[in-house]
């Protein structure tokens, strides 16, 4: 008789200490696999970071450019964007010659950026004859007028 | 009597499974994070390479003798490109691509270089004749190396 309770109290152990281990086995396994998880979530919301890259978005527009008589060509140039631009980084070109640096000319005013809204005038001095095309270009954003005299 | 030890042989067995289990569930899972990792990466990288042309795309002068041109470029993204990984195609040909009083390899955001662009082959471009100019470029920085390409339709001023 107390050889039989002995057991069934034994077996009762048995399976009070399995369950036990199964429950710590388990949460061990799950806080695992949440952590995982979670690590998984984050990288896939790194990974999205990349549609938010801003890149430069200027807007330049050459407004005119007039050839004088006296061998000049001057260029006016509006900012209608909504970001400030270096004036070092608007290159311009006239027909197919090489483009130059609008920094490089003479600047009214002179300024070393061009803030949305504002228009400078820039003057090339020296040219032999009047091309008839200029264009300008800033990053990935371009503008061209024909030259008028 | 047998309860016990069997209980025991069966909460090993279902442990080493589980675990078994687990762990090729959890390298699985590792494998995808880190390609996920990596593609982002990559994805970001790209995102912040770019180069744009400065040359007008209407008059690109094209010597028919020399099989040679000049293109201007402009890094146009956020981090620096490498000049020397630059390359250019032609109307499909494939240029020899040489940069012009550029001083080493970095090439910074909103500067512009000067490329010579030779074909080692003889071609000979029509004037008032639309070409497609491709042009791609890598970013300086390795792990991973971003890229881009873009592609303009030109006009050649050919002599």
């Amino acid at each position: 008789m107390l050889g039989g309770l002995n057991c069934l109290k034994r077996r009762d152990n048995w399976l009070a200490g399995s369950s036990v281990a199964g429950m710590v086995v388990g949460t061990v396994f799950i806080v695992i696999f949440a952590s995982a998880t979670v690590t998984m979530v984050d990288i896939v919301n790194k990974a999205q970071l990349a549609a938010q890259v801003e890149l430069p978005d200027p807007e330049i527009i050459l407004v005119s450019v007039v050839w004088d008589e006296v061998d000049t060509l001057t260029y006016t140039i509006t900012n209608t964007g909504s970001e400030a631009v270096k004036i070092e980084h608007i290159f311009l070109s006239e027909d197919n010659a090489d483009p130059f640096s609008c920094s490089t000319l003479t600047r009214t005013p002179s300024l070393t950026y061009i803030f949305p809204g504002e228009t400078i005038s820039a003057v090339e001095a020296g040219l032999g004859a009047s091309p008839s095309r200029a264009f300008l270009v800033v990053f990935e954003y371009s503008s061209s007028v024909a030259v008028t005299t | 009597m047998g309860d016990g030890p069997s209980e025991l042989i069966m909460l090993t067995t279902g442990l080493i499974v589980a675990a078994l289990v687990s762990g090729l569930l959890l390298s699985t899972w590792d494998t995808m994070s880190q390609g996920l990792e990596k593609q982002g990466e990559q994805e970001i990288k790209n995102a912040k390479t770019r180069a744009s042309l400065v040359s007008d795309p209407s008059a690109i002068s094209w010597d028919n003798t020399a099989d040679e041109a000049f293109i201007f470029v402009q890094n146009s993204g956020k981090i620096s490109l490498n000049i020397d990984s630059t390359y250019i195609f032609l109307d499909g040909n494939g240029m020899t691509v040489t940069p012009i009083d550029a001083v080493g390899v970095t090439w910074s955001t909103g500067v512009v270089v000067k490329f010579k662009i030779e074909s080692l082959t003889d071609l000979t471009f029509a004037a008032d004749t639309p070409y497609f100019l491709s042009v791609g470029v890598s970013s300086l920085s390795y792990s991973p190396v971003g890229t881009h390409s873009f592609t303009e339709v030109v006009r050649l001023d050919v002599s």
